[in-house]
């Protein structure tokens, strides 16, 4: 085992850029397996190895290794924030979302039609601002290994990726069923039984989604990039 | 342990008689990570980040199961091949 020469991992940065990795996690792994594999062989033999780990590592199998991994993180994240979300219907937590209900149905009930749409904002806000503190947090991570490796493609955890489609696709529903209709100028629309429902349902889906975010983010903050 | 040092911990363990390809593995690595089998750890060593990857109780758990269904499934082939043979045959 050796070290490898400040020449040496200038050479294998620029085959693991030229790569065109945008996956963080994947980007660290083949990095770190090149150099690994190097450091136990000697100076002579690093033309022929790193030839060889060429070889093994082609930018084919990377972005097919890169598109798996994004794709199981997906997995990953929405299989983790629906194990948490189902906890909350088990005991002790169960008591707590049976009070939150009872409090919200209560709520609901005697605010008008106009409050309860602009009660939507508020978990909205709070995912964004937890999302942008997330995008911090990961950014501060990646940028260690963007200075490592340097890239002219975007890089960015898997995990980050994850997070920017689900937070797209809330603010979507929000747009769509909220903000569309109104722009449209439907008649009566904040006192159809419509508005009502999708509010309602709206609250506790955005509410639900950034608790377990929130949770998964914990979990996942100790041993990943974001 | 980290994705070459599996490679290269197996391939001591056997002899060099199993290969982990890292075509295979690192998919594979994936996989059970996002099983929640495998747990990782994100640490910096010399200049660079590695990845550690360990069972989690419920891989403990998996990896118990697949080898009891291993066992049972060379018995029974031991059974079919050698019927004389009185079963007991351990991995």
């Amino acid at each position: 085992m050796r070290q490898l020469t400040e020449q040496e991992l200038n050479q294998v940065k620029n085959a693991v850029a030229a790569k065109e990795l945008i996956s963080a996690e994947i980007l660290l792994e083949v990095y770190d397996h090149y150099v690994s594999h190097l450091e136990s062989f000697d100076e002579s033999d690093f033309e022929a190895e790193l030839f060889e780990l060429e070889q093994k590592f082609k930018y084919s199998y990377c972005h097919a290794l890169q598109a798996k991994f994004i794709k199981a993180s997906k997995k990953e994240m929405f299989n983790l924030q629906w194990t948490i979300f189902k906890t909350y219907f088990t005991w002790p937590r169960f008591l707590a979302t049976i009070a939150f209900l009872i409090f919200l149905l209560t709520l609901w009930g005697n605010i008008d039609s106009r409050t309860k749409g602009l009660s939507l904002i508020l978990p909205l806000v709070l995912i964004i601002l937890m999302t942008a503190w997330i995008y911090f947090k990961s950014y501060r991570k990646v940028t260690k290994i963007k200075k490592m490796i340097p890239s002219h493609k975007k890089i960015e955890s898997s995990y980050l990726n994850t997070i920017m489609i689900q937070l797209t696709l809330l603010m979507s529903s929000f747009n769509l069923i909220i903000l569309v209709p109104k722009i449209l100028d439907f008649p009566y629309f904040l006192d159809s039984n419509f508005f009502l429902v999708a509010s309602f349902s709206l609250f506790i889906i955005y509410t639900s989604y950034t608790l377990t975010l929130f949770e998964v983010w914990k979990i996942k903050t100790k041993t990943s990039l974001i | 342990m980290y994705g070459y040092e599996i490679t290269q911990r197996v391939k001591e363990l056997t002899a060099g008689e199993i290969k982990i390809t890292e075509g295979a593995l690192y998919p594979a690595l994936h996989k059970l990570e996002a099983e929640g089998l495998l747990s990782t750890e994100i640490e910096q060593v010399d200049n660079r980040v590695r990845k550690y990857y360990s069972l989690t109780k419920d891989g403990q758990k998996e990896v118990t199961s697949k080898m009891s269904e291993l066992q049972g499934f060379v018995e029974n082939l031991q059974r079919i091949l050698t019927p004389d043979l009185k079963p007991g045959f351990n991995i």
